[in-house]
């Protein structure tokens, strides 16, 4: 066979490999995806944590690297909304030095009045899962 | 359902002379010279461009036998409430004084006398109702699924108990209407509400009705749910010790109506099985009036919060403000910021204060990231009402999804994306959206499924159209 047939059929090969290899590995995780998941990792971590305290250092380390996905490149805007509900419904929460575990009915009370309407109109999942993180910090 | 029928059975005795016993009862105080001012009140101005129920170009009130039996079975209540207002101040008419904010009665009566059905409808009636219509194909008409429309009034036998709902709409009397309307003024005056903003958001929700209990049991004047009377009584201790302490003749008069106000918090009754604390008369409509006028300055107060961020205590870095993304997305065009914060405290009632705002940057951020996303006045247009067959959407995608989600097994997180995504896609398809930017209103229906603005929008407009714009609502009400 001529050198350079050789060459094409290598090239021809490799390529049909590649599109054969991407075809069935899973696609890299979006944006949402990894907030999701991170979420996800940060319900089951603190719900394992029994100490208060190093409960809040975790979520605060979290929910900075959550602050940094949502501010990435713009996704779908149902996917931008959620992020934004979820991190919203957190803002009740104060940074460490002021954070007191005797205040945790009271930031719950405040993530629930600011975020709930007084209609039972039915509430984002995003949004009821952000009040729920505040009472999974808070849990005594 | 025996309540029901003692309740109903002690109208209809009362039914056959109720013209002359609620006229026996209350001739002392609807015959008296007015306790304001002594002059005898003119009779108020009830001119419309309307046409209720055969009354044409005027507002009129309902008699207990233009009503009928069933309807009338507010009457005792109102006669209970004249022993505790000896001097009429609630049941008399009073003379309109006008004012910045203010509405005037018609504006009131034109709202109780239209909104909601004066009965639930059977399954029966809706079809009869189709057959006249004749928009529908036989076919349809036979396969259309017809259940009974919601009863959404109640009596309430013990007056600190659990409501029992009603099919029938109270009558409009006189008395009633007095009641109402007198309550909402004084509450204005004492506690700073503006009418004109009160009245189309009542037209959208109560329609001004003291016993409405609504799907979730928010019930009264003011649709109070457990959340939000536990909002009242956070607030409630300061507003109460100003009402005691004021020389307003508002506030006095407000007082003075024996179980208006609670003696603390802690007696007011937030729980569903409850709820005929803030429905039962007396005391009531004055209580539960006195509870919207602070349960309106909470809300006040957590929009305009959510709105400038000043309660937030975790710092999200790198996050602009409301204010600075308006000005970046509007980029030299003006828009009134104040009339877009009415909008979001407007919204606040129903969705919580947060999320209307959170929904509005999102969607500034989403006009910036489009070519000529840049923001203008007809961005704002709360006339936006979504084609009929909208609301079908919200059950339809998601029974779609799951089925799709079952079959492939997709986790629950995937299954609330792709609902939420397939949502929207199908609403911007129903709107014809596809391919062009969506307005604010459009945004907000597309994301949130909510049309709250645009509902208290028309109701605003309807009662401009009838009563004259302007005459019970603000100047360019929801409009930029």
């Amino acid at each position: 066979m001529h050198a350079t047939k050789i060459l094409g059929a290598i090239i021809i090969s490799l390529g049909c490999a590649l599109v054969a290899v991407a075809a069935t590995a899973p696609a890299p995780a979006d944006k949402f995806e990894k907030f999701e998941l991170k979420v996800h990792a940060l319900e089951i971590l603190l719900k394992a944590e029994a100490d208060i305290s190093k409960r809040y250092d975790q979520f605060l380390k979290t929910h900075k690297d959550l602050v940094a996905l949502k501010n990435g490149p713009r996704g779908a805007e149902t996917d931008e909304l959620s992020m934004s509900l979820f991190l919203d419904a957190l803002k009740d929460l104060p940074a460490k030095k002021k954070f007191s575990a005797k205040k945790c009915p009271e930031y719950i009370q405040k993530s629930k009045t600011m975020m709930t309407g007084s209609q039972g109109k039915e509430q984002d999942p995003w949004a009821t899962r952000g009040i729920q993180m505040v009472e999974i910090v808070c849990k005594q | 359902m025996k309540i029901l029928l003692f309740l109903f059975s002690l109208n209809a005795m009362a039914a056959g002379s109720a013209d002359k016993a609620t006229t026996e009862m209350l001739s002392p105080l609807l015959n008296a010279n007015n306790t304001l001012n002594n002059k005898p009140a003119k009779p108020a101005d009830m001119t419309c461009a309307c046409s209720i129920q055969g009354s044409e170009n005027q507002v009129t009130f309902e008699t207990p036998s233009s009503c009928g039996p069933d309807r009338n079975y507010l009457q005792a209540g109102v006669q209970a409430f004249a022993k505790l207002d000896p001097k009429g101040n609630f049941l008399n008419t009073r003379p309109y004084a006008g004012g910045k904010d203010r509405v005037p009665p018609k504006c009131v009566l034109y709202v109780m006398r239209t909104a909601f059905r004066d009965v639930a409808r059977t399954p029966e009636q809706k079809k009869a109702e189709d057959i006249q219509k004749g928009v529908l194909s036989s076919e349809e008409i036979a396969a259309k699924n017809y259940t009974p429309d919601a009863s959404q009034f109640a009596a309430c036998p013990n007056p600190e108990g659990e409501p029992v709902r009603v099919r029938q709409k109270p009558c409009v009397t006189e008395p009633y209407f007095n009641l109402i309307y007198n309550s909402l003024t004084d509450v204005a005056d004492c506690l700073d509400l503006p009418m004109s903003l009160a009245v189309p958001k009542f037209a959208n929700e109560s329609g001004l009705n003291v016993n409405v209990l609504g799907p979730v049991d928010d019930g009264g004047v003011g649709q109070f749910t457990e959340s939000a009377l536990q909002d009242v009584a956070v607030h409630y201790p300061d507003f109460r010790t100003k009402i005691l302490a004021s020389k307003n003749p508002a506030c006095q008069r407000l007082a003075a109506i024996p179980g208006a106000l609670v003696n603390s918090a802690a007696e007011i009754r937030t729980a569903d099985n409850q709820r005929c604390h803030a429905i039962s008369m007396p005391p009531n409509p004055v209580r539960s009036m006195i509870y919207y006028g602070i349960f309106y300055h909470a809300m006040k107060q957590y929009a305009a919060n959510a709105w400038g961020g000043v309660d937030d205590k975790l710092a999200a870095p790198g996050e602009e403000n409301v204010e600075t993304l308006l000005r970046q997305a509007t980029a030299g065009n003006k828009v009134d910021y104040e009339k877009i914060k009415q909008m979001m405290f407007v919204m606040a009632y129903n969705s919580g204060a947060r999320p209307p705002v959170s929904a509005f940057k999102e969607w500034l951020r989403y006009r910036l990231s489009q070519k000529n996303g840049k923001i203008s006045a007809k961005d704002f247009d709360f006339r936006f009402w979504p084609p009929k067959g909208f609301s079908a959407i919200q059950k339809d995608a998601e029974k779609d999804v799951k089925a799709i989600a079952e079959a492939q097994h997709w986790s629950e997180d995937r299954t609330h994306r792709e609902v939420a995504a397939e949502r929207a896609k199908r609403r911007i398809a129903h709107i014809g959206a596809v391919g062009r930017i969506l307005t604010l209103p459009e945004y907000y229906y597309v994301y949130q499924n909510s049309i709250y603005i645009s509902a208290v929008k028309v109701q605003a407009t309807q009662l401009d159209k009838a009563l004259g714009a302007g005459t019970c609502t603000q100047p360019k009400f929801l409009e930029l």
